[in-house]
């Protein structure tokens, strides 16, 4: 473990990283407003003891608001992460360890869906089904499975020959017992890397989604809806793109360095 | 009385680490050898792995990777000492009369260049036109034995044989008539048919081209066929250097005989292969001041001599006028500090 | 030969399972589109001819196959909004999009290659690790957000360059690259982030092989080394990195065109989704997935000519 906080790019994730989340809990714990409180007299008040961050276009109070962004952009980038992981595992181990056709098949819809830009899936689906939470994360999460399942593919293909996995068959393991038990740990640093990447990238393209007015619908909050509001005031205002666009940032940039460090260190 | 060719006096090479939280460490892989190529002789440097042979190697020809760098000692070319030469007088010796053969021919090709054009390079680097250097590269194609030269030529890295790619590669370093060739554990990475082929190219080079020849390898078997002295190198040091015949006949340090009851006699049956127990000295465990080879020397516990080996550094000894070695039982020694 | 063929039996699998995907999105719909159309009090009669006009009184499989049919003729539907063929409307856009993309790489190019170039022949230089670490920052900002800070300092501060509008290439060149310029850097910034750090890592690796040193043994300078020996193997990343890039580029300037309202297929999508308008979402995303398989293809192409490797592993 050491050797992972001793690389600069890894530390300084950690870092960043835990200090949303602290600020998060403790925002959390001490906040009075109500992200959806509005208040029209009150609008673009500069920062002050009751709102800390000053309000926006409709009185309602920032540090609220990026409060609930935060919560709801790591709720949503975890639940997609997790969930593409595991799909991605399940999937990787069909198509790379059983090969065949499964593999075959697999291998197509996954090139499929990759030729496709990402934001184009969640848009198509946004367009069908409409708009609200439940179906940015089935999107977003649509988007990710391609990603691990290559990963998770080729750790399978790559162990599944070995040495080891020989000797553990020659003793009578199954398939399940190998895949899990004996190659699983092995792609576990190249799938966290993987994942703390994914997490980034639904952070990213739930704002962007937002941004656009689909995805997270109002009167929840998302950096990407307080960015687009906040953009036909910029110049009242500039603060109530800034500190959202700030918060956006450096939750990516945790992720994007921790992802970095992981897999520099792997390499190594 | 031929002249040196290659002159190195005193040379030592450490690498140097700096990690994040910790100081500055400098670890000598090599330490104070000399050694001396004359014209048209083909010189072995014999030792284990991580004794420090390719690393000279690669000092002569200022390709010593960045964390390594030349700590004393001075490398003379043709009389010309090359660390103070500048660069471009140093690239103009390079390739044309001082060239190097590495270990892995595989890896020494650009994969997408096709390999005429590379041997080419080795040329057009040197002054001559395109014309002449699709010449030379196609004559220097068939001394190195291959037939079909314009195939060859056309060809790219990955459409060859390991065995080719060396042929190929010592083609590129010969291509200039260079006065010193290194090879660098040319046939390592090869078959021992082919390893055969290339020995045999390096002696009718040597032979034809006057070239001299300092071939870097782990094998005694493979250079007492080919070489006219040896220089045998153990953990960074040089401990005994002589003639071919003086040292397969007459090895004095307790390494060098024990290297040579290692090599399988086919005249004898014995059960057991000789081995020498033990491993090297990580470069951190050289730094004790004592015989690099003190702690696999079962002939100091035999002569009963291991006070005198714990605290010295041997010195020269001179047996012969070509022969001589480094080791405590033989006179000489300092008190500890070098 | 024999991976060429490979290459293109690959492609047309998968242009046909693309083609099947957007039909599917969008016809398992429960519900019938003519009432989502017309609203719900919509007359029975009313209701009959609409579905009469978009076929769907026939079965699924038919539907697919007679608007495969039409699409391989050219022919993607009307839209229901704009009363247009699909065809049409896209027309209209696509330069829009088009310039934006190119413009979009070029600025990408121009500015990653000396970058990585720069970041990796200089690595020790504390300056350059500091530009390392800005270029992390840039990774990790969404392209509006580069967009909205462009914005700000260049057309409200400076008022050097418009945020809206856009005006053809045939028309006044000169405003046009200047309509474009805010929204090409804002995704070419995060791209060229992306694309440089891949060169300077593969610069750097390739530094170390074997190959570089035998050619510097050969004499040669080291200028002549690292662009005719090291750079032409990193190339090869970059390539393939372009590939990838180009689908996100992509992606991003559905975002890009409306924060900038620009009238191309970004804006048009917003639209055609608010208003449900299915044959003309259809017909987007069927362009633009085929654009981007036709593209990785393409690249994958020019792979497998600069580098003589891939052919042999295939066969």
């Amino acid at each position: 473990m050491k050797k992972y906080f001793s690389n600069p790019s890894f530390l300084t994730g950690t870092i960043i990283f835990a200090s949303l989340l602290l600020f998060l809990l403790s925002g959390s714990i001490f906040n009075r407003c109500d992200y959806d409180a509005i208040d029209t007299l009150n609008k673009f008040a500069a920062s002050s003891k009751e709102h800390i961050f000053g309000t926006d276009y409709l009185g309602r109070d920032v540090f609220a608001r990026i409060l609930m962004a935060l919560r709801i952009s790591y709720s949503v980038g975890f639940i997609v992460m997790i969930s593409g992981l595991i799909t991605g595992i399940i999937l990787g181990a069909l198509s790379g360890y059983f090969g065949g056709i499964p593999d075959s098949i697999i291998t197509k819809i996954v090139n499929t869906q990759m030729s496709f830009p990402g934001i184009l899936l969640s848009l198509m689906l946004i367009a069908v089904f409409g708009n609200g939470t439940f179906i940015t994360i089935t999107a977003l999460y649509i988007m990710t499975i391609p990603k691990f399942t290559r990963i998770a593919r080729g750790g399978f293909i790559k162990y599944k020959n070995s040495l080891f996995v020989t000797a553990a068959k020659s003793r009578g393991a199954g398939p399940l017992r190998l895949l899990f038990v004996h190659i699983l740990p092995n792609i576990v640093p190249d799938l966290t890397v993987t994942a703390t990447l994914n997490f980034s990238l639904s952070i990213l393209s739930e704002s962007g989604l937002s941004y656009l007015g689909l995805g997270i619908q109002p009167p929840l909050s998302s950096f990407g809806r307080m960015l687009n509001e906040g953009q036909r005031f910029i110049l009242q205002s500039p603060s109530n793109v800034l500190i959202p666009a700030v918060f956006l940032i450096l939750s990516v940039l945790s992720l994007n360095l921790i992802g970095d460090g992981i897999s520099s260190v792997n390499q190594k | 009385m031929e002249k040196n060719i290659l002159e190195i006096n005193n040379l030592s090479i450490a690498f140097e680490k700096k990690e994040l939280f910790s100081k500055k460490e400098t670890l000598y892989a090599v330490e104070n050898i000399d050694l001396n190529i004359k014209e048209k002789e083909i010189v072995a440097l014999v030792g284990e792995s991580a004794c420090g042979k390719s690393l000279t190697a690669l000092s002569i020809l200022k390709l010593l990777p960045e964390t390594a760098s030349v700590k004393s000692g001075i490398i003379k070319f043709d009389s010309k000492d090359i660390y103070s030469l500048s660069r471009q007088e140093f690239q103009k010796l390079s390739g044309n009369e001082l060239s190097i053969i590495f270990q892995n021919p595989m890896s020494c090709l650009n994969p997408l260049k096709r390999v005429g054009k590379q041997i080419e390079e080795a040329a057009i680097a040197h002054g001559k036109t395109k014309e002449e250097a699709r010449k030379m590269a196609l004559e220097i194609l068939s001394i190195t034995g291959f037939y079909d030269v314009e195939d060859i030529y056309k060809s790219y890295p990955s459409e060859l044989s390991g065995g080719m790619m060396q042929r190929v590669l010592i083609a590129m370093a010969l291509i200039n008539g260079p006065k010193l060739l290194i090879a660098d554990e040319p046939t390592t990475a090869l078959d021992v048919t082919i390893e055969a082929q290339i020995t045999d190219l390096i002696l009718k080079l040597n032979k034809t081209l006057k070239t001299s020849i300092l071939l870097i390898s782990h094998s005694l078997t493979l250079v007492s066929n080919i070489c006219h002295r040896i220089y045998v190198m153990y953990a960074g040091k040089i401990i005994e250097s002589g003639t071919t015949s003086e040292i397969i006949t007459n090895p004095l340090h307790p390494y060098t005989k024990a290297l040579i009851q290692t090599l399988p006699d086919l005249n004898i049956r014995s059960k057991k292969l000789n081995v020498i127990s033990g491993t090297v000295p990580t470069l951190k465990e050289r730094q004790n001041f004592k015989c690099p080879f003190y702690d696999r020397c079962d002939f100091r516990k035999e002569k009963n001599i291991s006070s005198k080996c714990k605290n010295k550094i041997p010195d020269k000894t001179f047996v012969s006028e070509t022969h001589f070695v480094k080791c405590c039982f033989y006179k000489g020694g300092q008190n500890g500090t070098d | 030969m024999n991976y060429f063929i490979r290459k293109i039996i690959d492609f047309l699998i998968t242009i046909f399972l693309v083609t099947l995907l957007t039909f599917f999105t969008f016809n398992i719909l429960p519900g019938n589109p003519a009432t989502a159309v017309l609203g719900p009090d919509a007359d029975e009669a009313q209701i009959k001819i609409l579905e009469k006009e978009f076929n769907l009184d026939k079965p699924l499989y038919a539907r697919y196959l007679s608007w495969l049919f039409n699409a391989a003729h050219g022919d993607l539907g009307t839209s229901y909004r704009f009363h247009q063929k699909v065809n049409s409307v896209i027309a209209d856009s696509i330069g829009v999009t088009l310039s934006l993309s190119i413009f979009t790489i070029l600025l990408t190019v121009i500015i990653s290659i000396p970058l990585g170039i720069i970041m990796a022949v200089y690595n020790k230089n504390p300056a350059i690790k500091a530009l390392e670490l800005t270029d992390q920052i840039w990774i990790s900002t969404p392209s509006f957000c580069t967009a909205l800070l462009l914005i700000f300092i260049f057309t409200l501060k400076l008022k050097l360059f418009p945020s809206m509008g856009f005006v053809k290439w045939s028309s006044d060149p000169g405003r046009c690259i200047k309509c474009l310029f805010l929204p090409s850097l804002s995704l070419a910034l995060g791209s060229s982030a992306i694309l440089a750090r891949y060169l300077k890592t593969d610069f750097l690796e390739q530094k170390n092989k074997n190959y570089v040193k035998t050619a510097r043994s050969k004499g040669l300078s080291s200028f002549y080394v690292s662009t005719h020996h090291i750079l032409r193997n990193s190339i090869i990343s970059v390539v393939t990195t372009l590939g990838l890039i180009l689908t996100e580029i992509l992606g991003g300037s559905i975002i890009i065109e409306n924060v900038f309202a620009l009238p191309g297929i970004g804006k048009l999508i917003a639209i055609s989704i608010s208003s449900r308008d299915f044959p003309l979402i259809q017909g987007l995303v069927l362009y633009l997935a085929l654009f981007t398989t036709s593209c990785n293809f393409l690249i994958d192409i020019i792979y497998s000519l600069i580098d003589p490797r891939i052919k042999r592993r295939h066969v």
